[in-house]
């Protein structure tokens, strides 16, 4: 008896004092980010926004070049504007409509994430983004109005390596690069571009956007800056050869030589408005 | 042999517990509030998670709970801004959870609700403090429904205050729960 009575002890024992049955879920995961925002400089990198942000932009680059007399480093203008605002349909898909002054040039843009491959050391991001711009106001005789449209096709790919670093290449297909010209021009560029984040705020950039094919308006386009972010907002100052703030317009190449010292300041402000 | 007996009771009766887990289909709700210069922000999430043993208000000392928040949940509004919370201060990939687990030391009935005290471990960014926090419950569901608020001091799970538009949020950061509970039945 005493055997038994101590036998049912240890097997009450033995499953200890009452136990959950409860077994815990995977935790959340989300979608991979590597750069902080939507463009490095003016090429795009490969995040988009959470479904419902609304993002505005403001950007200028003043035409003169920072070593011309008499400008205070360019800043006396004129500038070149931009005006965008854009949405995040999904957590995937990005539209984007900006206007610029140059040609009253207005583009709609279309962003859509296609890949992300996680990974501790070489995470990739590959985002594909295409656009339509008018021109409405153009300053030249043009031989007829679709003349008038351009437009373009990137595929944007991304890393970030070390956590810091931000590495990109974004070739891009343009249609009609020269407007005023008779016939169709094409440019195919390579741009590229590495961006190193100092600290959760502070960052910088250089970028390089050199024409394959096609046609080229003089240059290649070179840009280097700064980023600032407080949670929210991005500011962006740079120093670039090309002042054309759409894209359809800045891949067309430049007309400054920045071997020559040919810069020009520029600045992008944008804000998450939801 | 009675004494024998006696123990053989006691011992049975703590595998009597009843079980309850939080119901995941329900309209759960965990929201933190932070006073910023500018603004206020709050983050929502209905990931809640976890469980409740109870014997009844008269063997409290045989309760045992365990919740647990996932912390990359939170949905603060702003998608860069919810990156910045997972990223640079709550650190979710290392901490992916906040965790309180302890025992109900007190249980008090007013008409329908009953008031309880849980008392244990917050576990928050891999710091775990004790932390007693008071919980009302009613009936609902076929189950109970609970609610509570405390608040958390950012300093005390060594968690930098972010920053606003320069200008850091509060070092006190409000938290709200309400969620359901339903018996585990295997």
């Amino acid at each position: 008896m005493k055997k038994a009575v101590f036998l049912l002890l240890f097997i009450l024992l033995a499953h200890g004092y009452p136990q959950s049955n409860w077994k815990q879920g995977k935790p959340v995961q989300h979608d991979l980010q590597l750069f902080h925002s939507m463009t490095v400089a003016l090429l795009p990198t490969a995040e988009t926004l959470q479904k419902g942000d609304v993002e505005f932009e403001v950007s200028h680059r003043f035409h003169t070049p920072v070593n011309s007399a008499n400008s205070f480093f360019g800043l006396d203008g004129p500038a070149n504007i931009r005006l965008a605002l854009g949405y995040a349909v999904s957590n995937s898909l990005f539209l984007n409509v900006g206007r610029t002054n140059v040609f009253d040039n207005t583009e709609f843009q279309i962003r859509y994430k296609a890949l992300q491959l996680k990974n501790d050391f070489f995470p990739v991001l590959m985002t594909l983004q295409g656009g339509v711009a008018y021109n409405s106001q153009v300053t030249q005789s043009i031989s007829n109005n679709s003349k008038k449209y351009q437009y373009y096709g990137q595929v944007v790919v991304n890393t970030l390596i070390f956590q810091k670093v931000g590495l990109g290449i974004v070739p891009t297909y343009l249609q009609n690069a020269h407007i005023f010209c008779k016939e169709y021009q094409h440019s195919f560029t390579l741009g590229n571009y590495i961006q190193y984040y100092a600290s959760e705020r502070w960052s910088i950039f250089f970028e390089w956007n050199p024409t394959i094919s096609g046609w080229r308006q003089y240059y290649n386009t070179v840009t280097i800056g700064f980023e600032l972010e407080t949670g929210g907002h991005f500011f962006k100052i740079l120093l670039t050869n090309n002042d054309k703030v759409n894209s359809a317009q800045f891949h067309a190449g430049s007309d400054m030589d920045f071997l020559n010292g040919e810069w020009r300041i520029g600045f992008t402000i944008t804000r998450l408005l939801r | 042999m009675k004494r024998v007996l006696s123990y053989i009771f006691l011992f049975s009766s703590l595998l009597l517990a009843t079980e309850y887990h939080v119901d995941k289909d329900a309209k759960n709700s965990v929201i933190f509030i932070s006073n910023a210069p500018v603004e206020q922000i709050i983050g929502k999430t209905e990931n809640i998670d976890g469980y409740v043993l109870w014997q009844g208000r008269d063997k409290l000392e045989n309760s045992e709970f365990y919740f647990e928040v996932d912390l990359a949940s939170f949905d603060t509004g702003i998608g860069l801004r919810n990156r910045h919370m997972r990223e640079n201060y709550l650190e979710t990939e290392k901490y992916p959870y906040a965790t309180f687990t302890g025992k109900l030391i007190k249980a008090e009935s007013v008409k329908d609700t009953i008031s309880v005290t849980a008392s244990g471990v917050f576990e928050l960014h891999g710091i775990k403090n004790p932390v007693e926090i008071d919980v009302s419950i009613v009936e609902a569901n076929g189950g109970y429904f609970a609610k509570s608020r405390f608040e958390v001091r950012l300093e005390d799970y060594n968690i930098e205050r972010p920053k606003m538009m320069l200008l850091k949020i509060g070092e006190i950061i409000r938290i709200e729960l309400s969620f359901f509970v339903k018996e585990f039945k295997e």
